[in-house]
């Protein structure tokens, strides 16, 4: 089995941007429960279900 | 450049710089110079009608809200909407590209379902990671992330349907790097540290440039992070060379010269060396590859080595075509422990041997490189000056920090005798020759060595039509050296080059390739995207196109000691364009071909 090439991105590329972008603040941990018990997303957070008007 | 064409009819117009090495036989394929527009008006079209769908069509505007096709959670309500991007760039490439509709539709169904499988992990990983920790990305990090996805899987699907070299066993190491990684991880965390230090301090200046687009849209954060980068690495790659222990080293050595109706270059060449070796102390011996040539280039060259008086030179004929050919030829021939190849129009400088063959007194070293310098006269020289003092005079330097040069260019490399032979010389019949000995070399565990104190002259194409000749060999040659050495990328050894070096190259190429659609898209966003949303995309790819290189050719000009080469920045900004363009060009000049082993 070789290595996959594609592992590149999720290896290498996604974890340093993950963390680059919650300490920059372009990422953030929401609490979940609360979001989920309101069944809203906070102010602006969207989620795939969530519609808004444009 | 040396060249290896049959020389022009008379009355036709000159394209001497033509070899059989400007287009790969079964590797390339002719190419008209109406693909590249052709790829341009159908990606139109078809993001216009994308763009449209989702805005105006009452699901998909309810589903994507954005304008995007994004499914995991996100903050922010705009951005531009990179995977309609990339999936128009995907579908407009493949209608243009090779030569067999079969081919054609292969290709584009493998690319979109490679790209919507990794974007579907990517999003599912994040609606995971909502669930689990409440991990909201803004949306403009997506939608970067998911370009970034869509330049890399293109590459790596261009690799598999394109017609590539197959794959070769790679040479086994003889000495071992240590660190690499960590010296990566480091710098890595240092410019994360330092680009979020400098978001958070909400200067002044930031906000300045953000206004006039050098910054973008998308915060300083995220675009600090790769020029810090390479700075912390260029600073580090530096000093490493300063605090190196130095000691006199002059051995003897061979030069080797192809040459293919050169009689117009070649006696400058050779004085140009003869002078060099005035200022080393150690002897060189200069081998003349006359390679077909139809004109006096071997019997001038051979009257001006019986003239000179400091170097033992010779004329070999090789009478088979080919750079390589000629090259590996001379590798047989060279019969000292280190040897240079130089282009038959390079002109090395008096101190250019000195200099270069110091850096072998440490036995780990396998090749040392330098900085082309333009000759200053032509209509692309004060851009190509930015460009070789940014890539050749800084990047490459950062790159040595963490043992990671990939390629040396042939206009002067000085190489270790014994790891050419050992790498299997030259390779014949591809782009990217130059590129391919030193990775491997490199891959070998010799150092590569990139000194911004070694300056040779180099031509610089005159005309539009020889510098496209010279940027499809040259961007074409990513992927010919990573398909012959995919051993590097697949294998599960840790190599630092075959595992983030080459994956960045081959992103990186593809993002070029995409940056003129990506203008256009820009544009077309402008004027139908949702409104009072587009000014903030315009001035985002603004600065990916002008503000950011711009920054970094500036920076490399000003570190490099040539101030006065900032003159010819505007030059550099639509010189960088051009180089864009050509590169999707070059891309679209690969040759499909069945699947061989790969």
């Amino acid at each position: 089995m070789r290595y996959p090439i594609w592992a590149f991105f999720f290896v290498l590329v996604m974890p340093p941007f993950a963390v680059h972008a919650l300490l920059a603040g372009k990422a953030r941990i929401a609490p979940d429960s609360a979001i989920m018990a309101s069944y809203e997303a906070p102010q602006d957070v969207y989620f795939s279900r969530v519609t808004t008007s444009r | 450049m040396s060249s290896f064409s049959s020389p022009a009819p008379d009355g036709l117009l000159d394209r001497h710089y033509v070899s059989v090495d400007s287009a790969p036989a079964k590797l390339t394929r002719p190419l008209s110079p109406w693909s590249a527009p052709a790829v341009l008006v159908i990606f139109v079209l078809v993001a216009g009608l994308m763009l449209l769908a989702v805005d105006a069509h009452p699901v998909l505007a309810a589903a994507f809200p954005q304008g995007d096709l994004v499914f995991s959670p996100y903050s922010g309500s705009h951005s531009i909407p990179l995977r309609i991007f990339i999936l128009s760039f995907y579908i407009a490439f493949a209608a243009v590209v090779g030569t067999r509709k079969r081919d054609r539709t292969r290709f584009l169904v493998e690319l979109i379902a490679s790209y919507v499988l990794i974007c579907g992990l990517f999003d599912l990983i994040n609606i995971l990671a909502f669930h689990a920790i409440g991990l909201v990305y803004s949306l403009h990090v997506v939608e970067i992330l998911s370009g970034l996805i869509g330049f890399f899987v293109f590459s790596l699907k261009l690799l598999d349907h394109g017609s590539m070299p197959g794959r070769v066993t790679v040479p086994r190491p003889v000495h071992r790097r240590r660190f690499a990684w960590t010296r990566l991880g480091l710098a890595v965390a240092g410019a994360i540290a330092v680009s979020v230090m400098v978001d958070r301090l909400g200067l002044p200046l930031v906000g300045d440039l953000r206004q006039v687009a050098l910054l973008g849209g998308t915060g300083p954060g995220v675009f600090l992070f790769l020029p810090v980068l390479f700075l912390i690495l260029y600073v580090w790659g530096t000093l490493t060379a300063v605090l190196r222990p130095r000691r006199a080293f002059a051995p003897p050595v061979s030069i080797i010269i192809p040459a293919h109706n050169e009689a117009h270059v070649i006696r400058r060449t050779l004085t140009a060396v003869d002078a060099a070796a005035r200022d080393y102390d150690g002897r060189v011996k200069v081998l003349v590859l006359n390679n077909n040539s139809t004109d006096d280039t071997a019997e001038i060259a051979r009257a001006v080595l019986a003239r000179l008086s400091l170097i033992q030179g010779r004329v070999v004929n090789v009478p088979t075509p080919g750079k390589a050919v000629a090259l590996n030829r001379g590798v047989e021939e060279v019969d000292t422990d280190y040897m240079i190849r130089i282009d038959a129009d390079t002109q090395i400088l008096p101190h250019t041997l000195a200099r270069a063959m110091r850096h072998f007194a440490d036995p780990q070293t396998g090749i040392v490189g330098g900085v082309p310098i333009p000759p200053g006269d032509g209509p692309f020289d004060r851009a190509r000056l930015i460009e070789v003092l940014l890539k050749h005079g800084y990047y490459q330097i950062a790159y040595g920090a963490i043992d990671a040069i990939v390629g040396v260019p042939g206009m002067f490399a000085a190489y270790r005798t014994d790891a050419v032979r050992a790498a299997g010389g030259f390779v014949q019949g591809m782009n990217g020759e130059d590129t391919d000995v030193s990775l491997r070399i490199g891959e070998m565990g010799y150092r590569v060595i990139g000194d911004p104190q070694v300056h040779y002259v180099s031509e610089v194409p005159a005309s539009f039509h020889h510098l496209r000749e010279q940027r499809l060999r040259w961007f074409r040659s990513v992927y010919h050296v990573s398909a012959r050495n995919r051993t590097y990328l697949d294998d599960w050894r840790p190599s630092l080059r075959g595992k983030a070096i080459l994956p960045f190259m081959l992103l990186n190429s593809a993002r070029r390739a995409m940056t003129v659609p990506l203008f256009l898209f820009s544009l077309l966003y402008y004027v139908i995207g949702p409104s009072g949303a587009a000014p903030l995309t315009l001035q985002a790819v603004l600065a990916v196109l002008v503000g950011a290189p711009a920054l970094m050719g500036a920076f490399a000009v000003l570190v490099n000691g040539r101030p006065r080469a900032l003159l010819g920045l505007p030059e550099y900004v639509l010189f960088r364009v051009l180089r864009s363009y050509l590169t999707l060009e070059s891309v679209l000049s690969i040759a499909f071909a069945p699947r061989r082993n790969r």
